[in-house]
Protein backbone atom coordinates (compact mmCIF):
# COMPACT_ATOMS: atom_id res chain seq x y z
CA UNK A 1 0.00 0.00 0.00
CA UNK A 2 1.17 3.14 -0.93
CA UNK A 3 0.45 7.29 0.68
CA UNK A 4 -1.25 9.38 -1.80
CA UNK A 5 0.77 12.20 -2.21
CA UNK A 6 -0.70 15.80 -0.65
CA UNK A 7 -2.15 17.90 -3.71
CA UNK A 8 -2.30 21.61 -3.76
CA UNK A 9 -5.66 21.59 -4.25
CA UNK A 10 -6.80 20.52 -0.78
CA UNK A 11 -4.81 23.35 0.56
CA UNK A 12 -3.28 20.26 2.23
CA UNK A 13 -5.94 20.07 4.60
CA UNK A 14 -6.30 16.55 4.30
CA UNK A 15 -3.05 13.86 5.07
CA UNK A 16 -2.75 10.30 4.82
CA UNK A 17 -0.40 9.13 7.93
CA UNK A 18 0.52 5.19 8.49
CA UNK A 19 0.88 3.83 12.23
CA UNK A 20 2.73 0.90 12.37
CA UNK A 21 4.02 -1.40 11.14
CA UNK A 22 7.43 0.15 13.28
CA UNK A 23 5.51 2.45 15.67
CA UNK A 24 5.48 1.34 19.82
CA UNK A 25 1.48 2.18 19.63
CA UNK A 26 1.08 -0.55 17.21
CA UNK A 27 1.04 -4.78 18.38
CA UNK A 28 3.33 -6.12 15.33
CA UNK A 29 3.84 -5.65 12.33
CA UNK A 30 0.56 -4.21 10.76
CA UNK A 31 -0.51 -0.99 10.13
CA UNK A 32 -3.23 0.75 10.19
CA UNK A 33 -3.41 4.39 7.14
CA UNK A 34 -5.13 7.20 8.76
CA UNK A 35 -6.75 9.65 6.79
CA UNK A 36 -5.91 13.08 9.13
CA UNK A 37 -7.89 16.12 9.15
CA UNK A 38 -5.36 18.19 11.59
CA UNK A 39 -5.25 16.43 14.37
CA UNK A 40 -8.54 13.89 14.05
CA UNK A 41 -8.97 10.93 12.33
CA UNK A 42 -11.37 10.90 9.34
CA UNK A 43 -10.69 7.63 7.87
CA UNK A 44 -8.96 4.31 8.94
CA UNK A 45 -7.95 1.57 6.14
CA UNK A 46 -6.33 -1.31 8.13
CA UNK A 47 -3.65 -2.93 5.97
CA UNK A 48 -2.60 -6.43 7.10
CA UNK A 49 -0.13 -8.73 5.29
CA UNK A 50 2.87 -8.27 6.13
CA UNK A 51 3.21 -11.08 8.22
CA UNK A 52 1.30 -13.20 6.49
CA UNK A 53 2.95 -16.75 6.70
CA UNK A 54 0.10 -19.11 5.34
CA UNK A 55 -0.42 -21.15 8.51
CA UNK A 56 -3.44 -22.92 6.84
CA UNK A 57 -2.00 -23.92 3.98
CA UNK A 58 1.37 -25.41 5.38
CA UNK A 59 -0.83 -27.01 7.75
CA UNK A 60 -2.52 -29.04 5.03
CA UNK A 61 1.31 -30.50 4.52
CA UNK A 62 2.06 -31.33 7.30
CA UNK A 63 0.83 -34.96 9.89
CA UNK A 64 -1.37 -34.27 12.61
CA UNK A 65 1.31 -34.04 15.27
CA UNK A 66 3.71 -32.24 12.85
CA UNK A 67 1.07 -29.07 12.92
CA UNK A 68 2.02 -28.87 16.91
CA UNK A 69 5.39 -27.31 16.19
CA UNK A 70 3.85 -24.93 13.74
CA UNK A 71 1.05 -23.72 15.73
CA UNK A 72 2.58 -22.23 18.94
CA UNK A 73 3.49 -19.49 15.82
CA UNK A 74 0.68 -18.05 14.86
CA UNK A 75 0.16 -15.70 18.11
CA UNK A 76 3.29 -14.51 19.86
CA UNK A 77 2.55 -14.10 22.95
CA UNK A 78 0.02 -17.15 23.82
CA UNK A 79 1.18 -19.50 21.85
CA UNK A 80 0.11 -22.47 24.67
CA UNK A 81 -3.83 -21.32 23.93
CA UNK A 82 -3.39 -22.36 20.09
CA UNK A 83 -1.95 -25.70 21.09
CA UNK A 84 -4.58 -26.46 23.67
CA UNK A 85 -7.41 -25.42 21.02
CA UNK A 86 -5.97 -27.28 18.49
CA UNK A 87 -5.32 -30.64 20.61
CA UNK A 88 -8.87 -30.42 21.88
CA UNK A 89 -10.12 -30.71 18.66
CA UNK A 90 -8.21 -33.56 17.61
CA UNK A 91 -8.93 -35.49 20.46
CA UNK A 92 -12.72 -34.56 20.04
CA UNK A 93 -12.73 -36.08 16.56
CA UNK A 94 -10.50 -39.31 17.12
CA UNK A 95 -12.86 -39.93 20.71
CA UNK A 96 -9.42 -39.64 23.14
CA UNK A 97 -9.86 -39.48 26.56
CA UNK A 98 -7.80 -37.13 28.11
CA UNK A 99 -6.44 -38.54 31.59
CA UNK A 100 -7.25 -35.78 34.58
CA UNK A 101 -3.95 -35.02 35.56
CA UNK A 102 -2.95 -33.91 32.01
CA UNK A 103 -6.33 -31.96 31.98
CA UNK A 104 -5.15 -30.01 35.10
CA UNK A 105 -1.81 -29.23 33.83
CA UNK A 106 -3.34 -28.09 30.80
CA UNK A 107 -5.62 -25.05 33.13
CA UNK A 108 -2.22 -24.59 34.93
CA UNK A 109 -0.72 -23.88 31.41
CA UNK A 110 -3.54 -22.21 29.82
CA UNK A 111 -4.05 -20.04 33.23
CA UNK A 112 -0.28 -18.70 33.33
CA UNK A 113 -0.48 -18.11 29.37
CA UNK A 114 -3.20 -16.22 29.72
CA UNK A 115 -1.50 -14.40 32.95
CA UNK A 116 1.50 -13.64 30.78
CA UNK A 117 -0.67 -12.22 28.14
CA UNK A 118 -2.37 -10.30 30.20
CA UNK A 119 1.22 -8.54 32.02
CA UNK A 120 2.08 -8.00 28.35
CA UNK A 121 -1.36 -6.76 27.26
CA UNK A 122 -0.46 -4.11 30.31
CA UNK A 123 2.56 -3.04 30.17
CA UNK A 124 2.01 -2.27 26.36
CA UNK A 125 -0.38 0.49 27.67
CA UNK A 126 2.12 1.74 29.49
CA UNK A 127 4.53 2.55 26.90
CA UNK A 128 1.59 4.58 24.88
CA UNK A 129 0.80 6.93 27.31
CA UNK A 130 4.54 7.76 28.22
CA UNK A 131 4.24 5.44 31.34
CA UNK A 132 7.35 3.63 31.64
CA UNK A 133 7.91 1.92 34.39
CA UNK A 134 4.50 -0.29 33.81
CA UNK A 135 6.44 -1.70 30.95
CA UNK A 136 9.99 -2.10 32.84
CA UNK A 137 7.30 -3.63 35.91
CA UNK A 138 5.12 -5.68 34.28
CA UNK A 139 7.41 -7.48 31.24
CA UNK A 140 9.66 -8.24 34.34
CA UNK A 141 7.19 -9.97 36.36
CA UNK A 142 5.98 -11.97 32.91
CA UNK A 143 9.60 -13.39 32.89
CA UNK A 144 9.29 -15.36 36.26
CA UNK A 145 6.20 -17.32 34.15
CA UNK A 146 8.05 -17.83 31.48
CA UNK A 147 11.18 -19.38 33.96
CA UNK A 148 8.55 -21.75 35.12
CA UNK A 149 7.29 -22.33 31.65
CA UNK A 150 10.95 -22.79 30.73
CA UNK A 151 11.12 -25.45 33.57
CA UNK A 152 8.53 -27.50 32.54
CA UNK A 153 8.88 -27.36 29.08
CA UNK A 154 12.49 -26.23 28.31
CA UNK A 155 11.41 -23.10 26.56
CA UNK A 156 10.57 -20.07 27.10
CA UNK A 157 8.31 -18.70 24.37
CA UNK A 158 6.83 -21.62 22.04
CA UNK A 159 6.60 -24.68 24.13
CA UNK A 160 5.10 -27.33 22.44
CA UNK A 161 4.50 -29.01 25.32
CA UNK A 162 0.77 -30.12 24.30
CA UNK A 163 -0.12 -33.44 22.38
CA UNK A 164 -3.12 -35.04 21.92
CA UNK A 165 -3.94 -37.10 24.40
CA UNK A 166 -2.40 -34.84 26.91
CA UNK A 167 0.79 -33.28 27.66
CA UNK A 168 4.14 -34.27 26.69
CA UNK A 169 6.16 -34.66 30.46
CA UNK A 170 4.75 -34.26 33.83
CA UNK A 171 5.54 -31.63 36.30
CA UNK A 172 8.95 -31.81 37.32
CA UNK A 173 9.62 -32.21 41.59
CA UNK A 174 9.01 -28.81 43.10
CA UNK A 175 7.03 -27.29 40.06
CA UNK A 176 4.16 -26.65 42.02
CA UNK A 177 5.79 -25.12 44.55
CA UNK A 178 7.91 -23.15 42.84
CA UNK A 179 4.16 -21.60 40.89
CA UNK A 180 2.82 -21.27 44.67
CA UNK A 181 5.54 -18.90 45.48
CA UNK A 182 5.29 -17.03 42.19
CA UNK A 183 1.76 -16.52 43.21
CA UNK A 184 2.00 -15.31 46.54
CA UNK A 185 5.00 -12.82 45.13
CA UNK A 186 2.59 -11.52 42.16
CA UNK A 187 -0.31 -11.25 44.60
CA UNK A 188 1.98 -9.15 46.78
CA UNK A 189 2.79 -6.84 43.59
CA UNK A 190 -0.95 -6.39 42.20
CA UNK A 191 -1.79 -4.08 45.06
CA UNK A 192 1.28 -1.74 43.81
CA UNK A 193 0.12 -2.33 40.18
CA UNK A 194 -3.59 -1.17 40.93
CA UNK A 195 -1.70 1.94 42.76
CA UNK A 196 0.73 2.97 40.08
CA UNK A 197 -1.95 1.77 36.83
CA UNK A 198 -5.27 2.22 37.85
CA UNK A 199 -4.97 4.90 40.43
CA UNK A 200 -2.56 7.25 37.92
CA UNK A 201 -4.64 10.35 36.71
CA UNK A 202 -2.69 10.32 33.72
CA UNK A 203 -3.63 7.00 32.62
CA UNK A 204 -6.91 7.52 33.87
CA UNK A 205 -7.12 11.00 32.22
CA UNK A 206 -5.63 8.91 29.07
CA UNK A 207 -8.48 5.91 29.02
CA UNK A 208 -11.32 6.77 31.11
CA UNK A 209 -14.03 7.67 28.53
CA UNK A 210 -12.27 6.35 25.36
CA UNK A 211 -13.58 4.33 22.89
CA UNK A 212 -16.92 3.57 24.53
CA UNK A 213 -18.09 -0.11 22.68
CA UNK A 214 -22.20 -0.63 23.73
CA UNK A 215 -22.82 -4.05 23.95
CA UNK A 216 -25.13 -4.29 21.39
CA UNK A 217 -22.24 -2.53 19.29
CA UNK A 218 -19.55 -5.50 20.86
CA UNK A 219 -22.05 -8.59 19.88
CA UNK A 220 -22.89 -7.00 16.24
CA UNK A 221 -19.14 -6.57 15.35
CA UNK A 222 -18.28 -10.08 16.85
CA UNK A 223 -16.12 -8.45 19.91
CA UNK A 224 -15.24 -11.54 22.48
CA UNK A 225 -13.41 -12.46 25.54
CA UNK A 226 -12.64 -9.24 28.50
CA UNK A 227 -13.37 -7.05 25.53
CA UNK A 228 -17.05 -8.20 24.98
CA UNK A 229 -17.08 -8.75 28.89
CA UNK A 230 -16.09 -4.57 29.57
CA UNK A 231 -18.90 -3.76 27.34
CA UNK A 232 -21.23 -5.83 29.94
CA UNK A 233 -22.08 -9.09 28.21
CA UNK A 234 -21.10 -10.92 30.75
CA UNK A 235 -20.43 -14.29 28.94
CA UNK A 236 -16.87 -16.42 29.35
CA UNK A 237 -16.14 -20.00 27.50
CA UNK A 238 -14.65 -21.20 30.70
CA UNK A 239 -18.35 -21.16 32.28
CA UNK A 240 -20.66 -21.17 29.71
CA UNK A 241 -19.09 -24.22 27.54
CA UNK A 242 -16.57 -25.35 29.90
CA UNK A 243 -13.86 -27.51 28.43
CA UNK A 244 -10.91 -29.47 30.29
CA UNK A 245 -11.51 -29.42 34.03
CA UNK A 246 -13.15 -25.16 34.34
CA UNK A 247 -16.30 -27.06 35.96
CA UNK A 248 -14.35 -28.08 38.86
CA UNK A 249 -12.74 -24.68 39.80
CA UNK A 250 -14.45 -21.97 41.00
CA UNK A 251 -14.12 -18.34 39.79
CA UNK A 252 -15.94 -15.51 38.78
CA UNK A 253 -16.43 -13.00 36.01
CA UNK A 254 -15.99 -10.09 37.06
CA UNK A 255 -17.74 -7.25 36.05
CA UNK A 256 -16.60 -3.60 35.18
CA UNK A 257 -19.10 -2.87 32.90
CA UNK A 258 -18.61 0.50 31.25
CA UNK A 259 -17.09 -0.24 27.82
CA UNK A 260 -14.61 2.29 28.07
CA UNK A 261 -11.03 1.67 27.22
CA UNK A 262 -10.36 2.35 31.01
CA UNK A 263 -12.88 -1.14 32.01
CA UNK A 264 -11.47 -3.13 29.82
CA UNK A 265 -8.09 -2.54 31.32
CA UNK A 266 -9.63 -3.18 34.28
CA UNK A 267 -11.21 -5.98 33.32
CA UNK A 268 -7.94 -7.65 32.19
CA UNK A 269 -6.58 -7.10 36.14
CA UNK A 270 -9.29 -8.22 37.32
CA UNK A 271 -9.55 -11.47 35.74
CA UNK A 272 -5.61 -11.91 36.42
CA UNK A 273 -6.47 -12.29 39.78
CA UNK A 274 -9.50 -15.17 39.28
CA UNK A 275 -6.21 -16.96 37.31
CA UNK A 276 -4.52 -16.57 40.55
CA UNK A 277 -7.73 -18.01 41.93
CA UNK A 278 -7.70 -21.00 40.01
CA UNK A 279 -4.21 -21.54 39.64
CA UNK A 280 -4.25 -21.73 43.13
CA UNK A 281 -6.82 -24.55 42.94
CA UNK A 282 -5.76 -26.49 40.57
CA UNK A 283 -2.50 -26.74 43.28
CA UNK A 284 -4.28 -28.31 45.44
CA UNK A 285 -6.97 -29.83 43.57
CA UNK A 286 -4.43 -31.79 40.89
CA UNK A 287 -4.66 -35.59 41.16
CA UNK A 288 -1.59 -38.46 40.58
CA UNK A 289 -1.72 -40.51 37.49
CA UNK A 290 -0.52 -40.49 34.00
CA UNK A 291 -0.25 -37.01 32.00
CA UNK A 292 -0.81 -38.47 28.67
CA UNK A 293 -2.50 -41.21 27.20
CA UNK A 294 -1.27 -43.74 24.31
CA UNK A 295 -2.15 -42.22 20.68
CA UNK A 296 -0.71 -44.30 17.60
CA UNK A 297 2.57 -43.47 15.92
CA UNK A 298 2.57 -40.18 14.25
CA UNK A 299 3.00 -41.70 10.67
CA UNK A 300 -0.84 -43.17 11.46
CA UNK A 301 -1.90 -40.81 13.23
CA UNK A 302 -4.94 -40.86 11.72
CA UNK A 303 -8.37 -38.75 12.61
CA UNK A 304 -11.60 -40.53 11.56
CA UNK A 305 -13.56 -37.88 8.61
CA UNK A 306 -15.60 -35.14 9.89
CA UNK A 307 -15.06 -31.42 11.37
CA UNK A 308 -15.19 -29.74 14.38
CA UNK A 309 -15.21 -25.96 15.52
CA UNK A 310 -13.09 -26.64 18.80
CA UNK A 311 -12.12 -23.09 21.06
CA UNK A 312 -10.61 -22.04 24.13
CA UNK A 313 -10.98 -19.10 25.94
CA UNK A 314 -7.77 -16.71 25.26
CA UNK A 315 -6.45 -13.05 26.81
CA UNK A 316 -8.10 -11.76 24.01
CA UNK A 317 -11.25 -13.82 23.27
CA UNK A 318 -12.16 -16.99 21.77
CA UNK A 319 -9.41 -18.72 19.65
CA UNK A 320 -11.09 -20.99 17.53
CA UNK A 321 -9.71 -23.82 14.92
CA UNK A 322 -12.41 -25.53 12.57
CA UNK A 323 -10.31 -28.66 11.65
CA UNK A 324 -11.33 -30.47 8.58
CA UNK A 325 -10.27 -34.20 8.23
CA UNK A 326 -10.91 -36.73 4.97
CA UNK A 327 -9.00 -39.32 6.69
CA UNK A 328 -5.83 -39.21 5.96
CA UNK A 329 -2.51 -38.65 8.15
CA UNK A 330 -2.24 -34.74 7.22
CA UNK A 331 -4.86 -32.31 7.77
CA UNK A 332 -7.55 -31.73 4.84
CA UNK A 333 -8.38 -28.06 5.97
CA UNK A 334 -7.57 -26.03 9.46
CA UNK A 335 -9.22 -22.39 9.56
CA UNK A 336 -7.72 -20.65 12.55
CA UNK A 337 -10.21 -17.80 13.97
CA UNK A 338 -7.95 -15.59 15.64
CA UNK A 339 -9.87 -13.41 18.65
CA UNK A 340 -7.91 -9.74 17.24
CA UNK A 341 -9.53 -10.61 13.63
CA UNK A 342 -13.04 -8.84 14.00
CA UNK A 343 -12.06 -6.07 16.24
CA UNK A 344 -8.51 -5.44 14.66
CA UNK A 345 -9.75 -5.33 10.66
CA UNK A 346 -13.81 -4.14 10.63
CA UNK A 347 -14.23 -2.61 13.97
CA UNK A 348 -11.33 -0.35 14.02
CA UNK A 349 -12.52 0.83 11.22
CA UNK A 350 -15.21 2.38 12.38
CA UNK A 351 -14.16 2.98 15.89
CA UNK A 352 -11.02 4.86 15.32
CA UNK A 353 -12.98 7.64 13.40
CA UNK A 354 -13.17 11.01 14.74
CA UNK A 355 -10.64 9.83 17.67
CA UNK A 356 -7.32 12.26 18.32
CA UNK A 357 -4.71 10.58 16.64
CA UNK A 358 -2.62 9.94 20.60
CA UNK A 359 -5.33 8.49 21.49
CA UNK A 360 -4.96 5.85 18.58
CA UNK A 361 -2.35 3.64 20.13
CA UNK A 362 -4.20 4.04 23.58
CA UNK A 363 -7.37 2.27 21.70
CA UNK A 364 -5.64 -0.05 20.35
CA UNK A 365 -3.95 -1.58 23.05
CA UNK A 366 -6.66 -1.17 25.90
CA UNK A 367 -8.43 -3.49 22.80
CA UNK A 368 -5.16 -5.96 22.95
CA UNK A 369 -5.14 -6.77 19.69
CA UNK A 370 -2.67 -9.53 18.23
CA UNK A 371 -2.31 -9.01 14.34
CA UNK A 372 -0.24 -12.53 14.32
CA UNK A 373 -3.30 -13.55 15.05
CA UNK A 374 -5.65 -12.48 11.65
CA UNK A 375 -2.67 -11.90 9.54
CA UNK A 376 -1.87 -16.12 10.11
CA UNK B 1 -31.93 -26.44 23.42
CA UNK B 2 -32.45 -29.57 21.63
CA UNK B 3 -35.72 -27.42 20.43
CA UNK B 4 -33.77 -25.35 18.21
CA UNK B 5 -32.55 -28.02 16.02
CA UNK B 6 -35.69 -29.59 15.81
CA UNK B 7 -37.27 -26.60 14.27
CA UNK B 8 -34.48 -26.08 11.85
CA UNK B 9 -34.86 -30.00 10.63
CA UNK B 10 -38.61 -29.09 10.41
CA UNK B 11 -37.50 -26.48 7.53
CA UNK B 12 -36.33 -29.58 5.68
CA UNK B 13 -32.75 -28.72 5.98
CA UNK B 14 -29.72 -31.51 7.63
CA UNK B 15 -28.89 -30.36 11.13
CA UNK B 16 -26.87 -32.41 13.42
CA UNK B 17 -24.54 -32.23 16.40
CA UNK B 18 -21.02 -31.91 16.58
CA UNK B 19 -20.45 -31.87 20.28
CA UNK B 20 -21.93 -30.83 23.26
CA UNK B 21 -21.84 -26.87 22.79
CA UNK B 22 -21.96 -26.69 18.82
CA UNK B 23 -24.55 -28.24 15.84
CA UNK B 24 -24.30 -28.00 11.79
CA UNK B 25 -26.51 -27.10 9.31
CA UNK B 26 -26.45 -28.41 5.90
CA UNK B 27 -27.41 -25.79 3.65
CA UNK B 28 -28.74 -25.22 -0.50
CA UNK B 29 -26.93 -22.08 -1.34
CA UNK B 30 -30.27 -20.09 -2.20
CA UNK B 31 -31.82 -20.70 1.27
CA UNK B 32 -27.99 -19.45 3.02
CA UNK B 33 -29.91 -16.16 3.74
CA UNK B 34 -32.66 -16.98 5.06
CA UNK B 35 -31.24 -19.23 7.16
CA UNK B 36 -28.61 -17.31 8.72
CA UNK B 37 -31.69 -14.23 9.02
CA UNK B 38 -33.65 -17.01 10.94
CA UNK B 39 -30.52 -17.81 13.51
CA UNK B 40 -29.20 -13.97 14.19
CA UNK B 41 -33.42 -13.57 14.91
CA UNK B 42 -33.20 -16.97 17.24
CA UNK B 43 -30.37 -15.51 19.83
CA UNK B 44 -26.93 -16.61 17.04
CA UNK B 45 -26.41 -12.82 17.14
CA UNK B 46 -22.36 -12.70 17.19
CA UNK B 47 -20.84 -13.68 13.89
CA UNK B 48 -17.75 -15.40 14.45
CA UNK B 49 -16.40 -16.31 11.29
CA UNK B 50 -16.18 -17.52 7.71
CA UNK B 51 -14.17 -20.49 6.46
CA UNK B 52 -14.02 -22.57 2.85
CA UNK B 53 -13.18 -26.04 2.39
CA UNK B 54 -11.91 -26.75 -1.29
CA UNK B 55 -13.18 -30.39 -2.08
CA UNK B 56 -11.70 -30.98 -5.38
CA UNK B 57 -12.40 -34.31 -6.01
CA UNK B 58 -16.35 -33.42 -5.80
CA UNK B 59 -15.90 -30.12 -7.52
CA UNK B 60 -17.46 -27.97 -4.82
CA UNK B 61 -16.34 -25.11 -2.36
CA UNK B 62 -18.26 -25.36 0.97
CA UNK B 63 -18.56 -22.49 3.17
CA UNK B 64 -18.78 -22.50 6.81
CA UNK B 65 -20.52 -19.43 8.55
CA UNK B 66 -20.03 -19.89 12.22
CA UNK B 67 -22.29 -18.31 14.73
CA UNK B 68 -22.68 -17.68 18.33
CA UNK B 69 -25.39 -17.67 20.62
CA UNK B 70 -24.58 -15.24 23.69
CA UNK B 71 -28.23 -16.54 25.55
CA UNK B 72 -28.02 -20.23 24.74
CA UNK B 73 -24.59 -20.96 24.90
CA UNK B 74 -24.45 -22.36 21.58
CA UNK B 75 -22.23 -22.61 18.37
CA UNK B 76 -24.36 -22.89 15.04
CA UNK B 77 -22.13 -24.01 11.63
CA UNK B 78 -24.19 -23.57 8.92
CA UNK B 79 -22.32 -24.99 5.62
CA UNK B 80 -23.37 -24.50 1.72
CA UNK B 81 -21.95 -25.85 -1.44
CA UNK B 82 -21.31 -23.66 -4.18
CA UNK B 83 -20.02 -25.32 -7.54
CA UNK B 84 -16.04 -25.17 -7.96
CA UNK B 85 -16.44 -24.13 -11.49
CA UNK B 86 -18.24 -20.84 -11.02
CA UNK B 87 -17.71 -20.10 -7.15
CA UNK B 88 -20.39 -16.61 -7.08
CA UNK B 89 -22.40 -16.44 -4.13
CA UNK B 90 -24.15 -13.65 -2.44
CA UNK B 91 -22.85 -11.58 0.43
CA UNK B 92 -24.10 -11.77 3.31
CA UNK B 93 -22.79 -8.35 4.38
CA UNK B 94 -26.76 -7.16 5.03
CA UNK B 95 -27.28 -9.83 7.61
CA UNK B 96 -23.66 -9.06 9.05
CA UNK B 97 -21.47 -5.79 7.90
CA UNK B 98 -18.60 -7.72 9.38
CA UNK B 99 -19.02 -10.70 7.05
CA UNK B 100 -17.52 -8.53 3.96
CA UNK B 101 -14.96 -8.46 5.71
CA UNK B 102 -14.10 -12.29 6.08
CA UNK B 103 -15.58 -12.46 2.57
CA UNK B 104 -12.75 -10.47 1.02
CA UNK B 105 -10.03 -12.73 3.10
CA UNK B 106 -12.37 -15.78 0.61
CA UNK B 107 -12.42 -14.33 -2.29
CA UNK B 108 -8.46 -13.31 -1.63
CA UNK B 109 -7.42 -16.81 -0.78
CA UNK B 110 -10.43 -19.21 -2.92
CA UNK B 111 -11.47 -16.79 -5.57
CA UNK B 112 -15.21 -16.73 -4.27
CA UNK B 113 -17.21 -13.78 -5.89
CA UNK B 114 -19.78 -12.27 -3.52
CA UNK B 115 -22.27 -10.85 -5.25
CA UNK B 116 -23.13 -7.27 -3.12
CA UNK B 117 -20.01 -6.75 -1.36
CA UNK B 118 -18.53 -3.71 -2.35
CA UNK B 119 -15.06 -4.13 -1.29
CA UNK B 120 -12.89 -7.53 -3.20
CA UNK B 121 -9.64 -5.81 -3.02
CA UNK B 122 -7.16 -7.67 -2.74
CA UNK B 123 -6.43 -7.97 1.35
CA UNK B 124 -2.83 -9.65 2.81
CA UNK B 125 -1.56 -10.76 -0.47
CA UNK B 126 -0.31 -7.99 -2.60
CA UNK B 127 0.43 -8.39 -6.58
CA UNK B 128 0.18 -11.97 -6.02
CA UNK B 129 0.67 -13.88 -9.59
CA UNK B 130 -0.47 -17.15 -9.28
CA UNK B 131 -4.34 -18.87 -8.80
CA UNK B 132 -5.54 -18.01 -5.44
CA UNK B 133 -3.35 -20.15 -2.58
CA UNK B 134 -5.59 -21.47 -0.63
CA UNK B 135 -6.98 -24.04 -3.36
CA UNK B 136 -5.99 -27.66 -3.39
CA UNK B 137 -4.84 -27.18 -6.67
CA UNK B 138 -2.36 -24.85 -6.10
CA UNK B 139 1.05 -25.93 -6.13
CA UNK B 140 3.47 -24.13 -3.35
CA UNK B 141 6.66 -25.97 -4.72
CA UNK B 142 6.05 -25.25 -8.25
CA UNK B 143 5.23 -21.89 -7.45
CA UNK B 144 8.67 -20.73 -5.70
CA UNK B 145 10.51 -22.69 -8.27
CA UNK B 146 8.70 -20.59 -10.90
CA UNK B 147 9.05 -17.42 -9.25
CA UNK B 148 13.01 -17.83 -7.99
CA UNK B 149 15.95 -18.89 -9.81
CA UNK B 150 17.85 -21.57 -8.15
CA UNK B 151 21.34 -20.17 -8.56
CA UNK B 152 23.83 -23.43 -8.63
CA UNK B 153 27.05 -21.97 -7.46
CA UNK B 154 25.42 -21.02 -4.18
CA UNK B 155 24.29 -24.52 -3.06
CA UNK B 156 28.28 -25.35 -2.58
CA UNK B 157 27.95 -28.79 -3.60
CA UNK B 158 24.36 -29.37 -2.11
CA UNK B 159 21.63 -30.81 -4.89
CA UNK B 160 18.30 -29.45 -5.18
CA UNK B 161 15.80 -30.26 -2.93
CA UNK B 162 13.41 -33.31 -4.59
CA UNK B 163 9.56 -33.36 -4.13
CA UNK B 164 8.37 -35.54 -0.78
CA UNK B 165 5.52 -37.73 -1.85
Amino acid sequence: MELNPLKESNDYKYYELFIGPNHPGIEGNFSYVLKMKGHSVEEVTPDPGLLHRGFEKLMERRLWTQNLALIPRICVPEPDINEVAYCLGVEHMMGIEVPKRAQYIRVIVLELARMASFLFGMSGLGGTTGHYTSVQWLIGDRDYILDLFEWLTGARVYHIYQYPGGVKNDLPDGWLDKLSDFLDYLEKRLPEYDKFIFQNPIIQKRTVGLGYIPAEDAIENGLTGPNLRASGVMYDIRKAQPYLVYNEVDFEIPKTGDGDAFSRVLQRRLELSESIKILRQCIKQIPQGPHRTKVPNPFQFRVPKGSYYSKVESSRGEFGYYIVSDGDVKPYRVYVRGPSYSIGLYYATKALVGMRIEDVPVWIHTTDMCPPDFDR
Amino acid sequence: MADILDEIKSMDLKASWLGDWEFEVLTPRDRLASILSYLKSKGFKAFMGLSCVDWIEEGNFELVYILQSYDLALEAIVKTKIPRQRPVIESMGTIWKLCEVYEREMHEFFGIEFTGNPNLKPFFLENWLDIPPLRKDFDTLAFSEELFEFKEDETHGIESPKRIE
